[in-house]
C-alpha cells in the first residue's frame, strides 16, 4: 500500500471530510466498507512486511481496532437510546421516576444512536488507516521548514507515549513486587514520581543528542560544510544570506499584519456576519503562511528520502479529489442528502443518494490501484538527474 | 603516530549549577589526532562532564560556571555551541535507546545530515558507507525498536558518524551489552579509529573489556586529585582497581603489561606452582552442588513462555523461554548470565509471579506461582529491578525502607541496621533520587531487603557502578548468601560472577545452556569466561586464585 505521501494526504482529506459531514447511516456504512477495504489491505501488507523484517507495527490488524471502534459505537448507541426520549415508535417505557433515563425508549432514538455511532466509527477508521499507511516522519517532511521543528517535537512527544507506557509498566511491576497495592489516589505517588523523573531524564538525553547532531537547522549564512550542501543553493549562499536577513524582518512584519487581520476579521464577523470579515480572515491566513514560508527560508534542511510519483498516485489522488469536490458540492447545494434526522416530523427511515454513494465508493481507490507487491520506500534513484531532486527548504 | 593536537582543554574549571565544588578543577588535556583515548575513574569523577565539554553541551546545555579555554578541531565549543560542533564531534551517550529521534535505522543515520542541509545524493552515499562499515547494512530499513541492544548501539554510533566528525566521543558504550556484543562493538570502534583515522574518546568502567584498544588512558581520580594520563603501560601499573591481567602483571612482575589474554600467555611458562597442587582445587567452595542438602528455594520445571499471546509463538521457536529447567537451593548464590534477549529477565519475572508459565511449573519456596498471589510470593522473594530509579520515590532513604515494610504489612523495623549494612548510614535523610548511581543502587537494595525476603533477585545490579562499588556489592552478596539467603543475580559482568557466585547458569534462547560451578561453566563457555579463566584454560578464575596457586615473583 505504498503511495506518495501527498496521495495519502489527499485521500485522508476526502475520507475524513466524508466521515465528518455524512450523517446518513446507509452512506456511512458504505464509507465504512470502502475505508475498511483499504484498512484491511494496508494492515495485511504491514504484517507481511513485519514477518520479513521481524518488525511489528502496533496498530496493525482489525482485531485491536475493532474492539475499540465497536466499543465507541456501542456506547454512542446506548447513550442515545436511553437519554433521547423523543419519537413516535415507542419500543418500551422506563418508569418516569428514574432520573434521566426514565421515559419512553424509542426506535428513533435507537436509529439515531446507531447512525451517530457509525459516524464516529467511520472517523476512527479513517484515522486508523491513515496511521497505518503513513508514519509521522514521512508526513513531517512535507511541512514547511518553519513548521518542521514544531512538527518534529510533536512526533517525538507522540513516540514518547509508548515508551512512557512501557516504563510505567516496569515501575508498576517493581512497586507491586515490593508489596505495594494501588487502591486510592495517594497510592499512585510511588508510580508517578519515578515515572516523571525517568521521563525527564530521557527527554534530556534526547534533547542533548538532537542538539549534538545539529538539530534546529543551520542558518544559511554559516557554511561550515561548504560543498556538501545541496548544490542548488550552496553556490549562492551569499545572496541567500542577505535574502534571509531581509526575509527575517519581512516575515516578522507579515506575521504581525496577518495576526492583526485575523483578529479584525473575527471581530467583524461576530458583529456583522456578511461583512468583509471572511475576506480579512482569509487574507490574514495567507499572510501568516507567507511569513512561515519566509521564516523557513532562513534555515535549510535537506531530505534523505525522496518519493516517486507514479501514475497510480495520479489515479488515487484524482479519485480522492473528485470525491471531495462532489461531496462539497452536495453539501453546498443539497445538504439534506447528508443529513439524517429520524425524529418527527421526519421519516425515521434513512435515505440513500446514488451520487453520495458513488463519491464514497471512490475512497476505495487505494485498494483498487494497490501494487501487488509491497514496494519498499524508495530511497535512491541513480537515474534521476540531480537538479531535479525534490528539495524542500 | 604524529602527535598533532586535535583538541585541547586549558585550565578548565567547571561547576554544575547549585553545587559548590567544581567537577573539573584547573583541568588540562591535549587529545592527539587519531588516538584512542580511554577515560576512566570512579563514579562522579567528571568523566561525563569532560566528554560533554568537547562538543559544548557543557556548559551550553548544563548551565553552571565555566572557566578556561577549549579548542576542538580548530573551533571553540563555547562559541560554537553543541549545534555548531555537530560536524566536528560525534557524541554517543550511555543509553542508546534514549537518543533515537526517528523510527528506522536509515532515517536515524540521515537525521544529522538533514539538519545540515546536505544534498540527498551525498546523504545516500554516506548512509550506505557507514552501514557497511558498522556491519549493519542488513538492518537498513528495520525499525529501531526491533533491534538487539548491540545493534542499537551500532546505530547510535552510525547516527553521529554520518556527519563525518573528527572526534568520536562515547560515554560508556558497552554498559548495557553482554560480553560478546561489547567486544564486537569495541572492535568496530577500534577499526573506525584505525581505518579512518578517527579520533576516539571513550569512557568505561569495565576496564578489562577496553584497555586493549586504547592508545592512552586518562585516569580521573575525582575529589580534587590530579588526573593521570599516559600510555596503558604507564598508567595501568598505578591504577587502583586495575583489570585482572594487570593485577597479575603487578604480582608476578610481567613486563610489558599484557592487555589481552594472548599477550599474557607467554608469561605462563615463567610461573612456579606452589608446593601443594591439591590446594589449587580446594581453595574455593567449589564442591559439587549436590553436596548441598538444603531444600530447594526455586524450582522451575519445563517452563515455556512467550510474550506474544498466541500458541504459534510457542511452536515456532520465537518464545522467550523454551522448556527451561532450573533448581536453586536455599542459600545458593547463582549468577544468571546469557546474551541480551536470552530470557534472563523473563525468568526473574516468573519467580515473583509477574508472569505466569504458558507451560510448565514454577515453584517458589513450595508455592506454585500459578496459584499463589504476588503478595504471598513476595513474602519470600525480593526483586531489585534493573533500574533502581523505578523503585525510589519517597523524600528520604529511610522513608523508602519504611514504605516497603508497610507495603508488606510488617511492623516498622530498624532501618538503621540495613542502612549500616549497606554503607548508607549517613544518607538516611537524603533524597534518594539525588544520590550517586552506586548509592541509589544500594538504597534500592536496602528498600527490598528490609522486608527480609529469604530469596533475593537482582537484575543487572552493576550497571553504571565503578570497580570499587562493584567490589563492595560482590562482598555484600557473598555475606548475604553465607547468612542463608538465596541470591539470584542476573549479570553481564563475568568478573562479578567469578568473584561472588558459587554457581553460574548460562541461558541461551530461553533454555539453560550451561550450569555448574563458575570454573566448569567458564571452561565450557569462553564467551562468559573471565580473563584469568581464559588464560588458565578454566583452571582458575580470579586473581586471588592465581595468587594461591602460584609462587609470587621474587
Amino acid at each position: 500500500m505504498s503511495f506518495h505521501t501527498l496521495t495519502w494526504v489527499a485521500w485522508l482529506c476526502a475520507a475524513a471530510f466524508s466521515a465528518l459531514i455524512n450523517g446518513q447511516p446507509l452512506q456511512t456504512l458504505l464509507l465504512i466498507v470502502a475505508v475498511g477495504i483499504v484498512f484491511t489491505l494496508a494492515s495485511r501488507v504491514s504484517l507481511a512486511g513485519a514477518s520479513s523484517g521481524a518488525v511489528s507495527r502496533p496498530a496493525a490488524g482489525w482485531k485491536t481496532f475493532l474492539s475499540l471502534g465497536l466499543w465507541v459505537w456501542g456506547v454512542a448507541t446506548i447513550f442515545n437510546l436511553f437519554f433521547a426520549h423523543a419519537g413516535r415508535f415507542v419500543l418500551f417505557t422506563l418508569p418516569r421516576s428514574w432520573p434521566l433515563i426514565g421515559g419512553p425508549i424509542t426506535l428513533e432514538g435507537l436509529l439515531y444512536g446507531l447512525s451517530h455511532g457509525a459516524s464516529l466509527f467511520a472517523v476512527l477508521l479513517v484515522f486508523a488507516t491513515f496511521n497505518l499507511v503513513l508514519d509521522a516522519h514521512r508526513l513531517l517532511r512535507w511541512l514547511p521548514a518553519g513548521l518542521f521543528q514544531a512538527g518534529l517535537v510533536i512526533s517525538i512527544a507522540l513516540s514518547f507515549i509508548p515508551q512512557l507506557m512501557s516504563s510505567l509498566q516496569d515501575i508498576r511491576e517493581a512497586q507491586r513486587v515490593r508489596g505495594h497495592r494501588f487502591r486510592g489516589l495517594r497510592d499512585w505517588i510511588p508510580l508517578f514520581v519515578p515515572l516523571i523523573t525517568t521521563a525527564l531524564e530521557r527527554s534530556l538525553t534526547l534533547a542533548e543528542s538532537m542538539e549534538a547532531r545539529g538539530f534546529g537547522g543551520i542558518a544559511v549564512g554559516s557554511d561550515s560544510v561548504a560543498g556538501t550542501r545541496a548544490p542548488t543553493r550552496g553556490t549562492e549562499s551569499f545572496s541567500l544570506a542577505r535574502a534571509s536577513l531581509s526575509g527575517k524582518s519581512l516575515s516578522t512584519a507579515l506575521t504581525l499584519l496577518g495576526l492583526f487581520a485575523l483578529l479584525a476579521g473575527l471581530v467583524l464577523r461576530s458583529m456583522k456576519p456578511q461583512a468583509p470579515g471572511t475576506l480579512l480572515l482569509l487574507g490574514g491566513s495567507v499572510l501568516l503562511l507567507a511569513a512561515l514560508y519566509l521564516q523557513g527560508r532562513g534555515f535549510r534542511r535537506s531530505h534523505f528520502r525522496y518519493e516517486a510519483w507514479s501514475p497510480r498516485d495520479t489515479w488515487v489522488s484524482a479519485a480522492s479529489i473528485l470525491c471531495l469536490i462532489t461531496l462539497s458540492v452536495v453539501q453546498w447545494r443539497l445538504p439534506s442528502l447528508l443529513y439524517f434526522y429520524p425524529y418527527p416530523p421526519s421519516n425515521p427511515w434513512p435515505g440513500f443518494s446514488p451520487v453520495v454513494g458513488l463519491a464514497t465508493t471512490l475512497l476505495a481507490a487505494p485498494a483498487l490501484w494497490a501494487p501487488t507487491v509491497n514496494r519498499p520506500l524508495i530511497t535512491a534513484n541513480p537515474h534521476r538527474p540531480e537538479g531535479a531532486e525534490k528539495e524542500s527548504v | 603516530m604524529t602527535h598533532l593536537p586535535l583538541a585541547s582543554l586549558q585550565d578548565v574549571t567547571f561547576t554544575y549549577p547549585e553545587q559548590s565544588a567544581p567537577v573539573l578543577r584547573h583541568f588540562n588535556l591535549e587529545i592527539h589526532a587519531g588516538e584512542f583515548l580511554l577515560v576512566v575513574g570512579p563514579s562522579g569523577c567528571g568523566k561525563s562532564t569532560l566528554l560533554r565539554t568537547l562538543n559544548g553541551l557543557v556548559p551550553h546545555f548544563s548551565g553552571g560556571k565555566f572557566a578556561g579555554k577549549v579548542q576542538v578541531a580548530g573551533l571553540d565549543p563555547l562559541v560554537q555551541s553543541p549545534h555548531g560542533m555537530s560536524t566536528k564531534v560525534g557524541l554517543v551517550q550511555q543509553d542508546p535507546e534514549a537518543q533515537f529521534v526517528v523510527d528506522t535505522v536509515e532515517d536515524e543515520l540521515a537525521f544529522g545530515m538533514e539538519n545540515q542541509g546536505i544534498a540527498p545524493a551525498i546523504m545516500r552515499t554516506r548512509v550506505g558507507e557507514i552501514l557497511e562499515r558498522l556491519d549493519i547494512a542488513h538492518l537498513r530499513s528495520r525499525r529501531i525498536t526491533s533491534l538487539s541492544a548491540g545493534e542499537k548501539q551500532r546505530v547510535a554510533i552510525g547516527s553521529v558518524l554520518t556527519l563525518q566528525p573528527r572526534l568520536l566521543v562515547l560515554d560508556e558504550p558497552t554498559s548495557q551489552l553482554d560480553p560478546q556484543s561489547a567486544e564486537e562493538v569495541l572492535t568496530t570502534i577500534r577499526q573506525l579509529n584505525e581505518d579512518l583515522g578517527l579520533t576516539v574518546v571513550c569512557s568505561e568502567h569495565r576496564l578489562e573489556r577496553v584497555v586493549q584498544y586504547a592508545d592512552r588512558i586518562l585516569y580521573l581520580p575525582g575529589l580534587g586529585s590530579q588526573p593521570v594520563i599516559g600510555t596503558p603501560q604507564e598508567v595501568l601499573l598505578d591504577l587502583p582497581f586495575a583489570p585482572p591481567l594487570v593485577q597479575l602483571a603487578r604480582i608476578f612482575g610481567w613486563r610489558p603489561i599484557p592487555l589481552t589474554v594472548e599477550e599474557a600467555r607467554p608469561f605462563l611458562a615463567g610461573l612456579t606452582p606452589r608446593a601443594c597442587p591439591s590446594h589449587q582445587h580446594a581453595h574455593r567452595a567449589d564442591a559439587p552442588i549436590s553436596a548441598h542438602e538444603a531444600p530447594p528455594a526455586i524450582d522451575v520445571q519445563g517452563l515455556w513462555y512467550s510474550y506474544g499471546s498466541d500458541q504459534a509463538a510457542l511452536a515456532n521457536g520465537s518464545a522467550a523461554l523454551r522448556g527451561l529447567d532450573l533448581r536453586v537451593r536455599q542459600g545458593e548464590l547463582v549468577a544468571l548470565m546469557g546474551r541480551n534477549g536470552s530470557g534472563k529477565t523473563t525468568l526473574l519475572r516468573h519467580l515473583v509471579g509477574l508472569l505466569h508459565p504458558a507451560r510448565g511449573r514454577v515453584l517458589v519456596h513450595g508455592l506454585d506461582t500459578q496459584a499463589a498471589s504476588v503478595d504471598e510470593l513476595i513474602r519470600h522473594v525480593g526483586y531489585v529491578p534493573q533500574d533502581p530509579g523505578s523503585l525510589l520515590f519517597a523524600d528520604t532513604v529511610r522513608e523508602e525502607l519504611q514504605f516497603t515494610r508497610k507495603a508488606h504489612g510488617l511492623p516498622p523495623a530498624d532501618a538503621e541496621l540495613w542502612l549500616r549494612t549497606l554503607g548508607l548510614s549517613g544518607l538516611g535523610e537524603r533524597y534518594p533520587r539525588a544520590l550517586s548511581v552506586g548509592e541509589r543502587q544500594r538504597a534500592a537494595l536496602a528498600a527490598i531487603l528490609v522486608a527480609e525476603p529469604s530469596t533475593l533477585l537482582l537484575d543487572e545490579p552493576t550497571r553504571g557502578l565503578d570497580p570499587l562499588e562493584k567490589k563492595n556489592l560482590a562482598a555484600f552478596l557473598k555475606e548475604q548468601s553465607a547468612s542463608g539467603r538465596t541470591v539470584i543475580l542476573v549479570t553481564h559482568d563475568t568478573e562479578l560472577a567469578a568473584e561472588c557466585a558459587r554457581r553460574v547458569v548460562i541461558l541461551s534462547k530461553g533454555q539453560v545452556a550451561a550450569d555448574g560451578t563458575p570454573l566448569q561453566v567458564m571452561a565450557q563457555s569462553p564467551g562468559f569466561a573471565t580473563h584469568v579463566a581464559a588464560l588458565f584454560s578454566g583452571g582458575l578464575l580470579t586473581v586471588a586464585d592465581v595468587q594461591k596457586a602460584y609462587e609470587h615473583a621474587a
